[in-house]
């Protein structure tokens, strides 16, 4: 149970100061929401992500994170900008708060590559995140079980992952992400299909609201294609490039799961059609 | 199934031809040396330099069986290569990782790298004396860089996403070297251990041979030519290739079963 406020000032990539890739982002995430980010290509949507991911932690912005989880109930504001602060023990102190908050081990992560550890069976990959964390052998056995049977793998556990299809992969590498964090489940995900063929991608979209839907998922979804964020999202936000900033917010009323051939789904898409045109 | 066993019958057929291809060769070559020569013949026949093989392992000269002296030259490569492991391994990792000490370390590593193992012999004799000591410093010189090298590139080649995804999954620095970039570069360490035998091996003939102790395959090849048994230096020579050969069987199978996520299992 969160909300998560990105509140991004800006962004540079280490070494091209100069060149700014996001400017103002300001966007909320609610608790199981499905967000999709679009835009040009090399906008700005990936590394948008990873910072949303944890991976890019020198921005000048503030991820304000509200908490309604049993372990705390307050809102806490992390400022991932200590350069700017004056006095060594607030510096400290706000380090130490971020870190507490860092988004890395909580929030689940899928990029765009096949990403399963190549040497590790289909049960020890989703078992990764729970042996880094220490959790017991008997609760990791119960999460497995529970999320092999989620995506029909069950006896698919024992194989490597070069032994399956990349769609399976995909699935797997889900179900890897939601093993960590059974509670807030926030999911960001680049292009995670972009690399499967229409069909199994068509297959794959299904199965991913199928799942987002069983497990209270949160997703935040990069994609550049604008049909499948039409008929995955229930918002989208359109980035502008060079910087990125967002130009437009769409919400999608339409119920799941959603007709591709119907005429307000097709209106939907040809609206954020040009909205990315513009761009 | 019967055409998989056919083509394995095929396989084994086209070794015994290159075999005997081989053995041809082998006689050919004694006659047209001989015939230059004036039918003086020091290069042994191929059924001769055999006999003598069968012979010298279990009939020890000076004391000495063909294979206690492999033995003796193996114990040595296993000394040099070990050191080397222990060292270039981690040594590896942590130059591909901290950029810093990289580069403090490389220029001194690709400044001594260019100097060939033998090269080190008299360097060895006169530091270490003619002692296990001597032999297992020029293997560990030869074992060094292939396996330095092939740790060093698996890292910096180690798929970045692997990476992010441990790191997302709440990893940290140490666990991320030790969950993802090690069981990801053991394919190169594999490689670079099987490459450093392999120079290993022959850094102990060459030293062996330049006189840095009393046993061992290299001395006792350079012994039987120096008294004149030259059947018995090819029969040491023989031996050479047989272990060589073992070697890189016992690499396969460690490959085969340890590596099976990384190659297809069929080849």
């Amino acid at each position: 149970m969160f909300t998560i406020d990105i509140k991004s000032k800006s962004f540079s990539r280490p070494n091209h100061s100069e060149n700014l890739v996001l400017k103002n982002i300001l966007f909320k995430i609610e608790d199981q929401d499905f967000l999709s980010i679009i835009g040009p290509s090399g906008c700005g949507k990936t590394t948008l992500l990873r910072i949303l991911a944890g991976f890019d932690q020198k921005f000048d912005g503030k991820i304000l994170y509200l908490s309604n989880s049993s372990e705390s109930s307050e809102y806490n504001q992390y400022s991932l900008n200590p350069n700017k602060s004056t006095q060594k023990n607030s510096l400290e102190n706000r380090q130490r708060q971020y870190k507490s908050l860092n988004s890395l081990g909580k929030v689940g992560y899928i990029p765009q590559e096949f990403s399963l550890f190549p040497w590790l069976t289909i049960e020890q990959n989703i078992r990764f995140g729970l042996n880094i964390k220490n959790i017991p052998k008997k609760e990791q056995d119960v999460v497995v079980s529970r999320l092999l049977d989620l995506v029909g793998m069950r006896e698919y556990k024992d194989y490597l992952p070069k032994e399956i299809s990349g769609g399976m992969q995909q699935k797997i590498a889900i179900c890897r992400a939601i093993a960590i964090n059974p509670t807030s489940n926030l999911i960001v995900m680049d292009e995670p299909f972009s690399a499967l063929d229409s069909q199994t991608r068509n297959a794959l979209q299904r199965d991913l609201l199928d799942i987002w839907k069983k497990q209270n998922l949160t997703i935040v979804f990069v994609t550049h294609n604008i049909d499948e964020a039409t008929f995955l999202s229930k918002r989208v936000i359109v980035l502008s490039s060079n910087p990125a900033s967002i130009t437009r917010e769409v919400r999608i009323d339409l119920a799941h799961p959603r007709d591709r051939t119907s005429l307000a789904f097709n209106n939907i898409r040809k609206e954020l059609l040009s909205y990315v045109q513009k761009e | 199934m019967k055409l998989k066993n056919r083509s394995k019958f095929k396989i084994i057929l086209y070794y015994i031809a290159g075999f005997v291809i081989f053995i041809a060769s082998w006689y050919f070559f004694v006659i047209i040396l001989q015939l230059f020569t004036q039918g003086t013949r020091v290069v042994p026949y191929p059924h001769e330099a055999f006999k003598s093989f069968f012979l010298l392992l279990y009939t020890p000269i000076d004391g000495q069986t063909l294979l206690t002296h492999v033995i003796a030259s193996l114990i040595r490569v296993f000394i040099g290569v070990f050191y080397a492991w222990i060292i270039a391994v981690p040594l590896g990792i942590v130059l591909a990782l901290t950029p810093f000490l990289d580069h403090i370390f490389q220029p001194i590593i690709e400044m001594i790298r260019p100097i060939p193992p033998i090269a080190w012999i008299p360097f060895a004799i006169i530091t270490f004396g003619l002692t296990t000591t001597s032999n297992a410093f020029i293997i560990f010189i030869g074992a060094f860089f292939p396996l330095f090298q092939n740790v060093y590139d698996g890292v910096r080649q180690s798929n970045v996403v692997y990476q992010d995804v441990a790191r997302s999954l709440g990893a940290n620095k140490i666990q991320v070297i030790w969950n993802v970039i090690l069981p990801s570069i053991t394919p190169n360490m594999l490689t670079g251990t099987k490459v450093a035998v392999g120079v290993g091996w022959m850094c102990v003939i060459a030293a062996e041979m330049m006189g840095i102790s009393g046993a061992g395959i290299g001395y006792f090849i350079n012994y039987m030519k120096n008294i004149g048994y030259y059947s018995h230096m090819v029969a040491g020579m023989l031996m050479i290739a047989i272990v060589g050969l073992l070697i890189n069987f016992i690499f396969f199978l460690i490959e085969k079963y340890s590596l099976a996520w990384k190659y297809n299992s069929e080849n």
